[in-house]
This record gives structure tokens, sequence and C-alpha cells, in this order.
């Protein structure tokens, strides 16, 4: 298929579905950009596998934004290239005049849990599936997919519980979780070398 | 405090991409990113197979032998495959033989033969379809296709016979398939198979195309049989192309001797299914003057030019009339 036609039907794609896959991929990615990355890698493997644009791309593309966001992104080294942006980011947060509420930290702290909580938190409660099918669409035993789940609202729990009711709220400071996540990046990149 | 953490989660997280888009030139730049990757996979086919062809050079000069090639297509199939197409590429490369392609068809179809010599080609069908039902006029030159000497320059051209017309066309190039391999196994317009057929075979080896399947015999030869296929579903879903070609290579020479191309998608291009096989009949010449002349065109004296694409070639009537 010539290379205008094929630019062509994906931009007809993106048009109606676009955002939303976008919207995922930022969400899956932590950050604009690294959306933007991952949202176009999984595009390419669309375009790899040619057929699923007739069939199911938007399915196709979430299950691939969602694999690559627990593996193979990370894999390609892309986090490693991420990882002064993720350093930066907990930097920021560190700032005791960030003015946040429970909700944005609730978030930042979601954006920095490890991929595979994360990838499950994205699809339980932004895509709005149930725990089956957010098992089918991993293609991960379900039991897998409802730890990843606990093990991640746990986080997020232990943030809102210590939350004041009042006033302004607290810096989040070294968020809970966080630098355990750093660390455990740089083992698996540690061990990803070797 | 009691707060519902999945309410907020899921509302921090509506709240936080609120504005994103998926960012303009997206589509374009994938494609783009998918081609380029294509590219580099197809230059480190071509790279590995030379590789395997130097390991098995030396695994011959060692004792071992080709054993591999009379197995399937298992863990070491690739190079298997990479070898023995390496070997005919160079087999190819390095004769000095004129091609003969004899191209039959069944549906039954006029045929086609092909004479080719250092990127020199003549194809010729013998015999045209006339209106629907009406008898080929067997064994009457109707159309050809190829190289031709005008001036002193070298041409691309077609010729119709039976009008005694003729038009330069731009050289004739494999067709491109959907994984990027400019290399297709479906016949195309002029459905006389690859002009050059150590083109064809290195884009073969570079695109994956064939996988060994083992061994047979064709005309008295012992042949290694390598198939490939191509499931080629369109963007829409319907006419989709499927094709199986089967090679057979002289197991002791390396030469091309036959390829069958089935096609079975049953589906209608222009006016007619397009499905059936198609098998074509590779034999060399020795390159005698005369035998060399077959394969450039000479355009018969009164023959007038016409503009390009005034007629098609032979699949023009198998699919359709050009539109």
């Amino acid at each position: 298929m010539p290379q205008d036609q094929q630019v062509t039907k994906l931009e007809a794609f993106l048009a109606e579905r676009g955002q939303t896959l976008m919207r995922t991929a930022v969400l899956l990615a932590g950050n604009v950009e690294a959306g933007e990355d991952l949202l176009q890698t999984a595009l390419e493997r669309l375009l790899r596998r040619g057929a699923r644009l007739d069939a199911d791309p938007e399915g196709y593309v979430r299950r691939t934004l969602c694999n690559l966001a627990t593996d193979g992104f990370r894999r390609q080294g892309r986090w490693r290239r991420k990882m002064p942006v993720l350093a930066a980011d907990l930097l920021v947060q560190a700032d005791p005049t960030a003015q946040v509420d429970l909700r944005d930290a609730l978030v930042r702290l979601l954006l920095q849990l490890p991929p595979r909580q994360r990838v499950v938190l994205v699809l339980r409660y932004w895509e709005q599936l149930s725990g089956p099918e957010t098992a089918a669409e991993l293609g991960w035993p379900e039991n897998t997919v409802k730890s990843m789940a606990s093990r991640g609202l746990r986080r997020l729990r232990e943030l809102a519980g210590a939350w004041p009711d009042t006033g302004p709220p607290p810096d989040p400071g070294p968020l809970p979780g966080a630098g355990a996540y750093l660390h455990d990046m740089a083992v698996t990149l540690g061990s990803s070398r070797s | 405090m009691n707060i519902d953490v999945e309410d907020l989660l899921r509302s921090g997280m509506e709240r936080l991409t609120d504005q994103v888009q998926a960012p303009r030139g997206l589509a374009e730049r994938a494609v783009a990113a998918h081609r380029r990757r294509r590219r580099r996979r197809a230059a480190a086919a071509i790279a590995a197979g030379s590789a395997a062809v130097a390991t098995a050079v030396l695994v011959a000069v060692t004792g071992a032998g080709l054993a591999p090639a009379r197995t399937g297509d298992g863990g070491t199939g690739v190079h298997t495959v990479a070898y023995v197409l390496g070997r005919v590429a160079g087999a190819l490369s390095a004769s000095d033989m004129v091609v003969l392609t004899r191209t039959t068809f069944d549906p039954a179809f006029p045929p086609i033969t092909q004479w080719s010599y250092h990127g020199e080609s003549r194809s010729v069908q013998s015999g045209y379809v006339g209106m629907a039902g009406a008898p080929w006029a067997e064994g009457q030159e109707s159309w050809a296709a190829g190289t031709a000497v005008i001036g002193k320059h070298r041409v691309n051209v077609e010729v119709d016979f039976r009008h005694r017309r003729w038009y330069p066309t731009p050289p004739i190039l494999p067709g491109t398939a959907l994984n990027g391999c400019s290399n297709t196994l479906d016949l195309l317009q002029y459905g006389t198979g690859p002009v050059d057929w150590t083109v064809y075979v290195r884009q073969a080896l570079a695109c994956g195309t064939f996988k060994i399947a083992g061994h047979g015999q064709v005309e008295g030869h012992r042949a290694i049989e390598l198939t490939g296929g191509e499931r080629r579903p369109s963007w829409f879903g319907r006419n989709a192309l499927y094709v199986d070609a089967t090679l057979y290579v002289d197991a002791s020479t390396y030469m091309p001797l036959r390829v069958t191309w089935i096609n079975r998608s049953h589906t209608a291009v222009g006016f007619v299914p397009l499905y059936g096989v198609v098998r074509q009949d590779i034999s060399l010449l020795s390159p005698t003057p005369g035998n060399v002349a077959l394969a450039t065109i000479t355009i018969p004296a009164g023959f007038r030019k016409v503009p390009s694409s005034t007629f098609g070639g032979p699949l023009y009537q198998y699919f359709g009339t050009p539109k």
C-alpha cells in the first residue's frame, strides 16, 4: 500500500480514536512526551501487523500500549532515557511550595508505581474494565491482575490516609513507594544490562 | 477520613489528561518509522544471508556437505534457506546463459515465453484472448514486452503485433509486497514473472519469502523444493490475496528450474476471478549470438508508435480491460 494511503487511513483512525488512546498512553507512560513516544511505537506495531486496521485496531493498539508499558517499552531502553525525567519529576514534587490536592497527588503517585501495577490501575479505573476483562486484555492470570491492583491501591490509600482533612495539603515529599520504585527500576535496568 | 480513592483516581486521571490530544503528524511519523524499520530489517537479512553462505562454504570445505537442505524448516531453516537462495543467486550471477522461462496458465490462457540475458529481456505471448468464448489465435505472436534497442539507446517497450503498434514503457519493476519487500508472489501486470531471476532470488532471500520444503524431481533433475506463501488481506477486508508459491532449484547447480504459483484468492478483479495455477519452467540456453538475440525485442518495420499505456499486457485481458 502506498505510504500516502497508509498515512491517510491511520490519520482517519487517529481522528476518531486518537485522543482516547493518547490519554491512555500518557497515563501509562507518565508524561505527554513519553506518551507520544509510546503511542507512536504502538502504531508502528499496528502497521507491522497490517491486517489489524480492519479488525479492531483500537483494541490492538491499547493492548500494545499496555504490553509496551509493562515490558517492551522498558526493554527497548526508552525507560533508561526517561530515568532523568522521572528523577526530575520527583525533585519537583519535593518542592515545599507545590500546592497540589489529593487527587493530583494520587495521579502523580500512580505514574510512579511499577509498570505492571500502573497498567492494571489504568485499565481498571481509566478504561473502566472489570478484573476479568483486564486479565483478558493483558493476557495475565486474573489473580495477578487482582494482586497488582491491590498493591497499587494500597499505596494510593496510604497516601490518602495520611492526607489532612483540612487546610492546605502537605508536600507529598518523596511519595510513598517512589524511592522503592526508583530502586526497583535501577535493579531492573542493572539486570537487563547483564 | 473516608476517601473513595478509586473515584479520586479516576477523576484525577480525567483531569490530568483532559487537554491531551494525539499530536499532529503522528500517523506520518509512525508510517515513516515503520518503513525505516522494514528497510533496516531487509538489509540485515541480506547481511545474514551472506554470512550464512560463508558459513556453509566453510562447512562444505570441511566435509560436512549440504545435509541441512534435507531437513524441514526447523530451527536452522532460516539459515538453510539463506544458504540455498544465496547459492541460487550466486549461480545466476556467475552464469552466462540465456534464461528461458515458459509461463503456462491453468485455467488455460495464452502462454508467455521469456528470454533474458544480462538485463535484456523479451517476453512474448503466443495467441490472444478474443471476445468472450472466442478461441485464441494459438501460435500467433500477439504481444511482447521487454527491452529494445532504438537508435543507440536501450529502452523498455511493449508491442502489440495484432494492431501493429508499440510504445515505450518505464523499466519493469518488481511489485511491492505488503511486508515492504519489493517482491510479490502474485503475478504482476505483465504476468511474466521476474524479469531478472537474480534480483528476484536476492529479494526473496531478503524478504524471507521461502522456506525449505524438501526435495523433488523436475524434468529428471533432482531439485530442492522451496515453498512460500503470501496472505495479503486488503485494507478493507475485500479482494484479499492468497498465493502459494513453490520454487524448485537444481540440487547440484542451484539454478532455478520451476516456479508454481497457486492463487486461491477467488475474488473478482475486473471481470475475471483471480485464481488458478501459473507454472513457470526455467531452462538455460547457451549464449550463442542467436540465443542472445532472442532476449531483445526488434520492433518490426511499419509498426506505429502510440502513447504509453494505449494497450495493456496479457493480464489486462486476464483481469479485465484497463480503465
